[in-house]
Formats: C-alpha cells, sequence, structure tokens
C-alpha cells in the first residue's frame, strides 16, 4: 500500500511536467478564480468593516422636559434598555447638557447671553442611546411615540440621518458587489473545472499505452486511476498555495493605503492572516473537490476500468 | 485449465465472432489455436482475459468460472493470466528492465522483490545482457521476449500467445516459440494462436482450428490444414 501510494504520487507528479504548458495553463486558470473570490472576500470583508465603523457613528438622543424628575427619566431609560437590540444607554444630567452647551458656546457671547437672562438652567436631562443593529432605532422611537411618554419627551433626534442613509446606500452597494462577485467566481470556477476535465483527458490520451499494459498485467482500478485523480490534488494544492500568497503581498502593500485612507477602520491584512487557515484550507478543500468531480467526469468518460 | 462450454460471442452490428464453442484444455498443455482471418481466434483470447464478456455459454480459467465476472475481480484474474501480442506493447521510454519492472511496480510489489525477480525473468527469456537497453535498440524477436518475460511477472499457470511471431522472420520465430516451449515445459499452459504453418507442423502438439467461429478440428497431434 506504501509502495503503491508513493508510486501513484511518482505517476501524477511525471504527468504534470510531462504536458508542462497545459499544466501550467490549467493551474492559471485555477489560480485566477481562487484570486478572485479572495479579492471578492476582501471586499466583502472590508465593506463590512467600512459599514460597522460607520454605525457606530449612529446614535438616538432622546431629550427630557427640565420639569422631569431623574427618576422618572430612569424609568423610561428602563424602558428602552428592554428594547431587544440596545447596546448601550448614556444619561446626561441636566448639569451635563448646561455644561456641554456653554462649553460649545464659550466663543460666541451672544449664544450665552439668552442664558444670562433667564438666569436658571434651561436644559433638561437627555439620555443617549446606541444599538446593534438599525431597526432597534426604529422600536425606541416608536415606543417613545406611545401618549404616556407625551409629558416627559420633549423630543428625540436621530443623530447623523445621512450617515444612516450612507449606510444604506453602502450595504446595498456590498450586496451587488457580492453578487457580482460570486458570479465572476463562478465563471472563472466553472472555465477551470473544463480545463481540469481537459487535462485529465489529454493525460489518459499521453498515457494510453501505459492504462493498457496495466489493466494488461493486473493493476487494480484504483491504481489506474488514482494518478489522474492525485494529479487534480496535486494542482489543487500548488494553486491554493500560489494564489494565497499573491494575495497575501497584494493585500500587504495594499494595507497601508487603506490605513492611509480610513485609518485603521479597515484591515483586511491582519483580518486575512488571522483567518489564514480557515479560508485557504476552505478554498484548498473546495478546489480539491471541484477538480476530482471533473476529473472524476473525465475518466468515466475516457477510461473504461 | 480452461473450459469453454458453448461460448457465442456476438459483438455489437449482429457480428458473431464465435458460435457455440466448447473447448476444454487441461494444466501443462501447449495448443495452437489456428484459422484464418477473422475466424474468432483473438476473440477467444478476449475471453479468456475477460476483456470482452461472452454472449452466451460458460468460460472456466483455472477452476475459476469468470462468465459474470465482476469488474473489480478483473486484476485478480490478469495477474492468473500472462498474455502477449504481435506487437508487444513495450513503453518506449522505459528499458527493458524498467518495462518489466513496471508490471509489478503498478501491482504494489515492492522495490525489493522487483530487483529480485526481473533479473531472473529476463534469464528466463535470455536477455540478462540487454536490459538497459530501451525497447528500439533490440530486435523484433528480443522486443517480443521482454514482453513474455513482463507477461511472466506473476508466475501465471496460463499463458496466452496471441500471434506472437507475426512481426518476426522464421528465426527469430523459431526462437520465440522454442521459448514458450521451455515456459510450457515449467509448468506454465501455453496457448499459441498464429498463422505459421512451419510452425504448427514442427510443434507436433495439440492445434484446434477454427473456422467462422467454430470449431472444425481439434486433432491431438495437429497440422496446419488450411
Ligand atoms: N470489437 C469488435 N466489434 C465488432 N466486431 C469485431 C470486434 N472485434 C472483432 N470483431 C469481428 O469478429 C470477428 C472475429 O475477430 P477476431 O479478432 O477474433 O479474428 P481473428 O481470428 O483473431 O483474426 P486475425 O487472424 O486477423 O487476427 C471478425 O469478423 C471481426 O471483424
Ligand atoms: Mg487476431
Amino acid at each position: 500500500m506504501l509502495y503503491a501510494t508513493l508510486r501513484v504520487i511518482k505517476f501524477s507528479w511525471k504527468n504534470i511536467w510531462r504536458n508542462f504548458w497545459l499544466s501550467v495553463i490549467t493551474m492559471s486558470t485555477i489560480i485566477i478564480t481562487l484570486f478572485t473570490i479572495s479579492l471578492v472576500l476582501a471586499l466583502e470583508v472590508g465593506l463590512k468593516q467600512i459599514i460597522q465603523t460607520a454605525e457606530k457613528h449612529i446614535d438616538l438622543s432622546v431629550y427630557f422636559y427640565p420639569s422631569v424628575t431623574e427618576a422618572q427619566a430612569n424609568s423610561v431609560i428602563t424602558v428602552i434598555k428592554a428594547i431587544p437590540g440596545i447596546q448601550e444607554t448614556v444619561y446626561i444630567t441636566k448639569e451635563q447638557s448646561l455644561a456641554s452647551y456653554e462649553k460649545r458656546a464659550q466663543d460666541s457671547p451672544e449664544l450665552l447671553a439668552p442664558l444670562k437672562v433667564i438666569g436658571q438652567n434651561p436644559f433638561g436631562a437627555a439620555v443617549t442611546v446606541r444599538a446593534n443593529e438599525p431597526a432597534a432605532y426604529q422600536r425606541v422611537i416608536d415606543e417613545l411615540n406611545k401618549p404616556q411618554y407625551k409629558d416627559l419627551i420633549e423630543g428625540q433626534k436621530k443623530e447623523f440621518e445621512e450617515n444612516r442613509q450612507f449606510i444604506d446606500a453602502f450595504t446595498a452597494f456590498t450586496d451587488k458587489v457580492r453578487v457580482s462577485g460570486l458570479v465572476i467566481s463562478a465563471f472563472f470556477a466553472m472555465i477551470a473545472a473544463l480545463l481540469i476535465f481537459n487535462a485529465i483527458r489529454v493525460a489518459i490520451y499521453t498515457h494510453r499505452e501505459e492504462i493498457a499494459i496495466m489493466k494488461l498485467v493486473g493493476a487494480t482500478n484504483w491504481f489506474v486511476r488514482a494518478p489522474f485523480l492525485t494529479e487534480t490534488i496535486i494542482y489543487s494544492a500548488i494553486a491554493v498555495l500560489i494564489s494565497g500568497g499573491l494575495f497575501f503581498i497584494l493585500m500587504y502593500f495594499l494595507q497601508p493605503y487603506l490605513d492611509g485612507y480610513f485609518g485603521g477602520d479597515v484591515a483586511i491584512y491582519s483580518y486575512f492572516s488571522h483567518n489564514a487557515l480557515m479560508i485557504f484550507g476552505a478554498e484548498l478543500l473546495a478546489t480539491v473537490i471541484l477538480n476530482i468531480i471533473a476529473g472524476s467526469f473525465a475518466l468515466r468518460r475516457y477510461l473504461r476500468v | 485449465m480452461i473450459n469453454l462450454k458453448n461460448v457465442t460471442k456476438q459483438y455489437p452490428g449482429n457480428i458473431v465472432a464465435l458460435r457455440n464453442v466448447t473447448l476444454q484444455i487441461a494444466p501443462g498443455e501447449f495448443v495452437s489455436v489456428v484459422g484464418q482471418s477473422g475466424a474468432g481466434k483473438s476473440t477467444i483470447v478476449r475471453l479468456l482475459m475477460a476483456e470482452e464478456p461472452a454472449s452466451r455459454g460458460r468460460i472456466v480459467v483455472g477452476g475459476w468460472d469468470i462468465t459474470d465476472i465482476r469488474l473489480r475481480e478483473v486484476p485478480v484474474l490478469r495477474r492468473q493470466i500472462g498474455v502477449v501480442f504481435q506487437d508487444y506493447k513495450l513503453l518506449p521510454k522505459k528499458t527493458v528492465f524498467e518495462n518489466v519492472a513496471f508490471a509489478l511496480e503498478v501491482c504494489g510489489e515492492s522495490r525489493q522483490k522487483i530487483r529480485t525477480i526481473v533479473p531472473q525473468l529476463l534469464k528466463i527469456v535470455g536477455l540478462e545482457d540487454r536490459h538497459k537497453r530501451f525497447p528500439d535498440q533490440l530486435s523484433g524477436g528480443e522486443q517480443q521476449r521482454v514482453s513474455i518475460a513482463r507477461a511472466l511477472v506473476h508466475r501465471p499457470k496460463l499463458l496466452l500467445a496471441d500471434e506472437p511471431t507475426g512481426n518476426l522472420d522464421s528465426l527469430n520465430a523459431r526462437e520465440i516459440i522454442d521459448l514458450l516451449l521451455k515456459i510450457n515445459e515449467l509448468g506454465t499452459t501455453v496457448m499459441l494462436v498464429t498463422h505459421n504453418r512451419d510452425i504448427v507442423n514442427s510443434l507436433k502438439r495439440r492445434v484446434i482450428t477454427i473456422e467462422r467461429g467454430e470449431i472444425v478440428s481439434d486433432q491431438p497431434v495437429g497440422r496446419y490444414i488450411l
């Protein structure tokens, strides 16, 4: 069995060299396919990271009437916290509201003047709500629009409404990128499968004498087939290595530009280095499966054993 | 060793290559099969090595009924039968030694075993001093001897030779026949398919004559009668 396995690998390896240019073309196509898939994945990861960053800049502020007591405000906050999808709530006291107003207005005396006229703190308390998911904001708004809160809440303000719109548009864009990426990848994968099929077909043809003799002298069917399937596995392994290597080099040089532009929010290189084993393992598995299927078709079609 | 019972072989297109053939060959026999082109001689060989199934009848080889042999059992059968052909079917890019060794390699034999068996076989066929040559550096007779050595790697009890001398001059042909006789003496049953009248007449062994798919004569000490 050990001898047989080693010989199978030797035969496959020899065959790859025997049809050198065919092997190069077949392998290049697999490499391009894998590279495209990695790029699509990188794009997806990058866009997701951008969206996540943008989502952090969204929050909802709820303003209470100045007359509302801290206890009343707390009861509203308890309700808000119970809404699913809420990440955190930050309570801002009347005094903090005043202080932050004063701070913002410190260089423009005309804004501070009215405060002096009033002579007391005109601000109410407020609470800033941050959610895990965009839909949770709407749930908060719906809840607070109920009549029992009418006398407590002066108003709500969803910050960065334009940010929200950006995220929505961007999410739609991401979906489009994903779909087109998948279509392109599938297209390349199809070509790769056809080329593998052809490579095995040609391998069977160039080996027809050996195959005939193998069958004549009683080599098992497994032994006749195995070199061809091993060949597809070798193709897969080499292609994953090369495409993975190229991809890492590209990401390595691209990452500084991403850092410059997004200020560290988009960390594709580190994402891929942390998940390298998973990603390229999955790519290898998928490639091997695809190639074995394509190779088996060729064997069944052209190799009568 | 061989037992054909009412065997009929029909190829696609309604071509009847063998019609109701019954035939027995005992272990240790040396049998010549003669007949005109297209008579069905090679078809018998193909049936015996399970390259083709019989359309009707039963085929037993070495006590094994191979009539309905399963695909994955065919290699087991092939290791019990040696086959040589008119075209020697050698691999041109392999040396004599490698050509014989190849048959053992693909059956998963150990390197050690290969290194002991191959020289023995080359000695039997008289090519021990030619083992480094490539097929195109050998005469036709020598190439056929390599092919015979390869057919013997599994020490088969049965050797099928389908016109092994078809491409050889009479001197080389004679040597190949002598080699087959020698192998027969060592205990292997030999079935020789041939066109060569002189050889058949000089052998003075059993001769089976086939005509249009039917056995028309089977003589213990036969002559070429066509
Ligand atoms: N694969 C096939 N498909 C259809 N017909 C075939 C096939 N192989 C052989 N035949 C036919 O079967 C008949 C017997 O063929 P076979 O090869 O057994 O003849 P043979 O006696 O060996 O002839 P030769 O002396 O020329 O080698 C012939 O008529 C041939 O045309
Ligand atoms: Mg023939």
